[in-house]
């Protein structure tokens, strides 16, 4: 699996479809991390944690260029968001009375913060693809700060910006982001 | 234009805009030209940029885990809403369901792994620890745990607040509002490293500032906890995403230190000066950081409005203070929280800053590397711990047994232990292998090594010895103190011409060894000596001042040797502790506590009651040591409120004492005795017998658990005979005055005034058993060694005795002898000051009595005019000795042929009887009397002859 990722992630550099291919690597092992972890009844993991452990998993001691690492965070965070989306629809769905879907057992008990929050969530999201036509660094920073939880200053490492500029791209896009939401 | 590039506009507007404070936005907005479309789309922008809350604000799930956490009930807790998230652990929203239940905290989750065996105890002891922080800034930590699979957790102090420099930017504060903020963290921290607990991981997001402007610091010592029989290294790599805030050393994997806490402090600062963090994460921790001042102008996002400006403030003096704070060599540091704070206090005022100058710890570190002692930590270390005040010695003799408790605390403290074995260990590769040593053989050892240390600086040891000797005397252990302070003392003169002040604190440790060993002439001499030196020196700390002040007060107050000038010195240290900069609510407390005992022993009672009052307020805000002093403090007011007969006032303080001292230190605590015993001298004035039985029981079991038979018992017990003799227990009475004696005897010898003091109670009591005989045995012992003293009668207790011999000679017929005994307690009562003397009452009440008994009315009735005045004064609210007071004075106006006086007194004693457990028994007397009173009242009617007496 270590050799499949650092390979796909050299591939990323120049073709965009390898990092496809990472993200849908990313989101099973993602998934199946959780399941797994959570099986001993009550640990709980935060994503940023999750990610970190991810990462160890699949990379190990190798050591990352800087763009390979961004590749990783960009579609960890990107696999967070995607699997978190998903659920809030499926459960969405469930609450609308839709067809009787199978959810995915490790998925199932996981609860939204408040109720309003899955419309919102849903809505956020559809922010988001707008944002990301608009200015992709923005939605990246998006991505990697809520949904992977890094600091700005590893955004800004990561994207080769300052601490202050990843941070007032994040305000940027927040702005944006609820306005599109109101 | 097309949707998309609208909205690119008014974004690049937006960006444009934010460089600019709030306040101007709008205004700049609305000068700029630009298209209508534009225009409305950067208005919605800059308003959503202005919401406070909002979906990204929150977390975007539960924690990713099988079965989610809330409804899970964790102790007697039950998880509601999540509400933060971190790196090793989740945060819930949580309400208690059990007692005390409705209680709302913020949960904290580890998220670290299981804990086991070892791991659950050493958790379950460090949350001990923990739950003593108690200070206005500190999320308090409520409860914890560990879960049936070994998770731990945390209940804290639930804090609706924002991150302190996000606080700080929405609100645009300006540099020297931030530091005022700041200084109360350091506040916090600082509190917290005089418990020698140190925080580790200081951060923004772990410092929030609620809805009221107020900080609070959160996860105290949580990243000690997390780490479980050297998990640590794998914490450390998990958290590698944000370890921006951490010391160089903490990197290196460093056992903690205050020091750490310093560098964390400095960084937070750092960020909420400049917007960013003082290293990037690639850059060598060793390095210097960046200066703040430029930081902010080449890139930082300021909080403060304007960068030009902020850039003003912080460049020079500001710079130098945080630059030291964040200093890569622990030497070249602050060397403690309260270091910091006063430099940034001086900076603040517009005084030079000491950051600009290499420290003497940094150069002497330098010196002890190269002669490879390699105690330079632990000599910080030690040096911190050694300082501060003993306290109050008021109760002297106390002292040594609230020395060997304070000793066991020391023992059992495991911050304590922790903290000195990881620093010995570090410091000395051939100790104990494995056994953990006890404190008072790591201070043996450092003792031992301080002597042999000729290679060190005649300073250094000197300082060395000094503070090992001050924490033997902290302990109790003055003979092992003695020898050391003496040498410290010694080391110092031995070179005159150093100029330090440090060389005064051995001499101050001295005078209070001195005072505790019962050497009070010798300890005053040497604390007047020390003051005089200390004000004839060059440039004196006003903190030194005021303490040597307030110990030399507090001797005299020891030795009973208060006078007028005691108080100017006790005004004196108060007026000097209020100028400390940063303020010293601590000390500030002892200043105004001594200064309400000297008022209280001056009989000025509403001054007293001002220094007590106010002496409270300052401990009550000094966290945790501010509680043990408190205490005492309490006690204190309430003794003064009973000397001014507020006697309710008084009980309610009183009460209040106990609580605290019960829910601070725990049921099995001698100072819960004392407290308790204190309570329970009051309630018996009040009359409140049963409730004084109560708390004397309790009292008496703790002290007997905790120091065996001690003639410490027997003030206590003294006062349950009273009690129990008021409620006719004599049996119980006898018991335990004979118990009382033989302690206070075996201590303090047969002619102590408290011994004699006890001997007359338990006479009175056969009295009333009708146990003549054996009174009168009693009673000619108590004549007989009163009369062996050289001035027979000298003070209020053996006043006391006098009288109560007295009473029994009168009512064995010998009034002369009696009258003799009167006029002794009369000369010593005479010089009190107090307004209504219960006791000078008696004393007149019994004169005249014995007056007219032998032969002598002429002199009774002005005696018994005084007594009379006295009486109409008395305090309802001292319903016992109001009714018994009465009582005999109606007794006496019959004798006197005065029945109308003695009806209306029993008329106005009456209500006093009501519920009065005593009722009973006074029933008797009263019928009688009141029948006698009619009686002649009917006479006087029927004779109509002038009455003797009539007024």
């Amino acid at each position: 699996m270590t050799g499949e990722i650092t390979q796909l992630l050299s591939q990323a550099r120049t073709d965009q479809q390898a990092l496809g291919k990472v993200f849908v690597l990313l989101y099973d092992e993602l998934r199946r991390l959780a399941k797994s972890n959570a099986s001993g009844a009550e640990k709980t993991l935060s994503p940023t944690v999750l990610i970190h452990e991810a990462y160890l998993r699949l990379l190990g001691n190798a050591q990352l260029s800087l763009n390979d690492r961004r590749h990783f965070l960009a579609c960890a965070a990107r696999a967070m968001r995607a699997i978190w989306i998903d659920h809030v629809r499926r459960r969405t769905a469930l609450k609308r009375g839709g067809p009787e879907q199978d959810l995915p057992l490790d998925m199932a008990e996981l609860v939204p913060a408040s109720p309003q929050s899955s419309e919102e969530l849903l809505a956020l999201d559809q922010a988001l693809d707008r944002l990301d036509a608009l200015n992709r660094r923005q939605r990246e920073v998006v991505e990697l700060h809520y949904f992977a939880g890094l600091e700005f200053a590893e955004i800004g490492e990561l994207l080769d910006c300052s601490e202050r500029t990843a941070k007032r791209e994040w305000e940027r896009a927040r702005a944006f982001l609820y306005a599109q939401m109101q | 234009m097309s949707e998309d590039a609208t909205w690119r506009e008014a974004d690049l507007i937006l960006d444009r805009l934010l460089n600019a404070p709030d306040s101007e936005r709008d205004d700049e907005l609305a000068r700029l030209n630009i298209a209508p479309a534009v225009r409305d789309r950067a208005q919605q922008l800059l308003a959503a940029h202005r919401r406070q809350r909002g979906v990204l604000e929150q977390p975007f799930c539960e924690s990713v885990a099988l079965n989610a956490l809330s409804g899970r009930r964790l102790g007697r807790w039950v998880l509601e809403q999540e509400i933060g998230r971190g790196g090793m652990a989740v945060v819930y929203r949580a309400r208690s369901v059990e007692a005390p239940a409705g209680q709302a905290a913020a949960l904290k989750v580890l998220t670290v792994g299981a804990l086991a065996g070892d791991g659950v105890r050493r958790f379950r002891e460090e949350q001990q620890i923990l739950a003593r922080l108690r200070h206005p800034h500190i999320a308090a930590l409520i409860d914890s745990g560990v879960s049936e699979d070994g998770t731990p957790w945390f209940a804290m102090a639930l804090v609706e607040g924002q991150r302190i420099d996000n606080w700080c930017r929405t609100r645009g504060l300006g540099i020297r509002e931030q530091v005022r903020l700041f200084l109360d963290v350091c506040a916090a921290v600082e509190y917290a490293h005089r418990s020698l607990i140190i925080h580790r991981d200081l951060k923004p997001s772990n410092v929030l500032v609620d809805g009221e402007g107020h900080v609070r610091l959160l996860d105290f010592g949580i990243a000690r906890l997390a780490d479980t029989d050297g998990t640590e290294r794998t914490l450390t790599q998990s958290r590698v995403l944000t370890p921006q805030y951490a010391a160089p050393e903490q990197l290196g994997g460093a056992p903690p230190s205050t020091s750490m806490d310093v560098y964390g402090l400095g960084a937070l600062l750092y960020t909420m000066l400049t917007g960013r963090s003082p290293r990037d994460l690639s850059a060598d921790p060793q390095a210097t950081p960046t200066l703040p001042s430029l930081a902010v102008a080449t890139g930082g996002d300021p909080t403060a409005t304007g960068i030009d400006r902020a850039r003003r403030e912080i460049r020079g003096d500001l710079d130098a203070i945080l630059l030291k704070a964040l200093a890569g060599e622990v030497e070249l540091r602050y060397v403690s929280v309260a270091a910091l704070q006063a430099d940034l206090t001086r900076w603040l005022n517009g005084l030079p800053v000491e950051a600009r100058v290499p420290s003497l710890r940094y150069r002497l570190g330098k010196f002890i590397r190269r002669n490879r002692l390699g105690m330079s930590a632990s000599l910080a270390i030690v040096l911190a711990l050694g300082a501060g005040a003993i306290g109050t010695l008021w109760q002297s003799a106390r002292a040594r047994e609230e020395a060997a408790r304070a000793l066991a605390e020391a023992q059992r403290a495991d911050a304590v232990r922790d903290f000195l074995v990881e620093l010995f260990r570090a410091n000395d590769p051939d100790s104990t292998g494995g056994k953990t040593p006890d404190l008072l053989s790591i201070l043996a050892k450092g003792a031992e090594r301080a002597e042999r240390a000729d290679a060190l600086p005649l300073r250094a040891r000197a300082e060395l010895l000094s503070t090992i000797g001050s924490i033997y005397a902290n302990l109790g252990r003055y003979a092992e103190a003695e020898p050391l302070l003496d040498r410290g003392i010694a080391l110092w003169k031995a070179d005159p011409s150093i100029a330090d002040p440090e060389r005064f604190k051995p001499r101050l440790a001295r005078v209070a060894l001195l005072t505790s060993q019962g050497k009070t002439q010798k300890a005053i001499e040497e604390g007047k000596a020390v003051v005089d030196e200390i004000r004839a020196s060059k440039d004196p700390p006003p903190s030194l001042v005021a303490s040597a002040l307030v110990r030399l007060v507090e001797t005299k107050a020891v030795a009973g040797a208060v006078d007028a000038s005691t108080r100017a010195e006790s005004a004196s240290a108060v007026a000097l502790t209020r100028q400390l900069i940063p303020p010293d609510t601590l000390a500030l407390g002892h200043a105004l506590h001594n200064q309400a005992m000297v008022e209280l022993d001056l009989d000025a009672l509403p001054s007293a009651e001002t220094a007590a009052r106010e002496s409270i307020k300052n401990y009550e805000a000094a966290g945790a040591e501010g509680l043990h002093a408190l205490r005492a403090s309490l006690m204190t007011l309430g003794r003064i409120l009973s000397d001014q007969n507020r006697h309710a006032d008084a009980l309610e303080v009183y009460a209040r004492g106990v609580q605290i001292t019960r829910d601070t230190y725990g049921a099995d605590h001698v100072y819960l005795a004392r407290a308790l015993n204190s309570y329970a001298v009051e309630l018996n004035t009040n009359g409140k017998f049963a409730e004084a039985i109560g708390m004397l029981n309790e009292s008496i079991a703790i002290q007997r658990k905790a120091l065996g038979d001690t003639p410490r018992l027997a003030p206590s017990l003294f006062n349950l005979a009273f009690a129990q003799e008021s409620l006719a227990e004599y049996a119980q009475a006898v018991e335990n005055l004979g118990e009382a004696l033989r302690l206070q005897q075996s201590e303090h010898g047969a002619s102590d005034a408290r011994v004699l003091q006890i001997m007359g109670n338990l006479a009175r009591v056969r009295t009333e058993m009708g146990q003549v005989d054996a009174a009168r045995t009693l009673f000619d012992e108590i004549d007989a060694r009163l009369s062996a003293l050289p001035k027979k009668v000298s003070n209020r207790t053996e006043a006391e005795t006098a009288l109560k011999l007295a009473s029994f000679q009168l009512m064995e017929g010998h009034p002369e002898s009696a009258l003799q005994w009167i006029e002794q307690a009369q000369a010593v009562l005479a010089k009190g000051i107090r307004n209504l003397d219960v006791l000078a009452l008696k004393a007149d009440l019994l004169q005249a009595e014995a007056q007219y008994r032998s032969g002598n009315a002429a002199a009774a009735r002005p005696t018994w005019d005084r007594a009379l005045g006295q009486l109409r004064g008395m305090a309802p609210e001292l319903r016992y000795y109001f009714y018994e007071q009465h009582l005999t004075a109606a007794r006496f106006a019959l004798r006197l042929g005065d029945g109308s006086t003695a009806a209306q007194l029993l008329a106005v004693s009456e209500a006093a009887l009501v519920d009065h457990p005593m009722a009973p028994r006074f029933a008797v007397d009263r019928a009688e009397l009141l029948a006698a009173a009619k009686g002649w009242e009917g006479d006087r009617r029927n004779n109509s002859a002038p009455e003797p007496g009539a007024h």
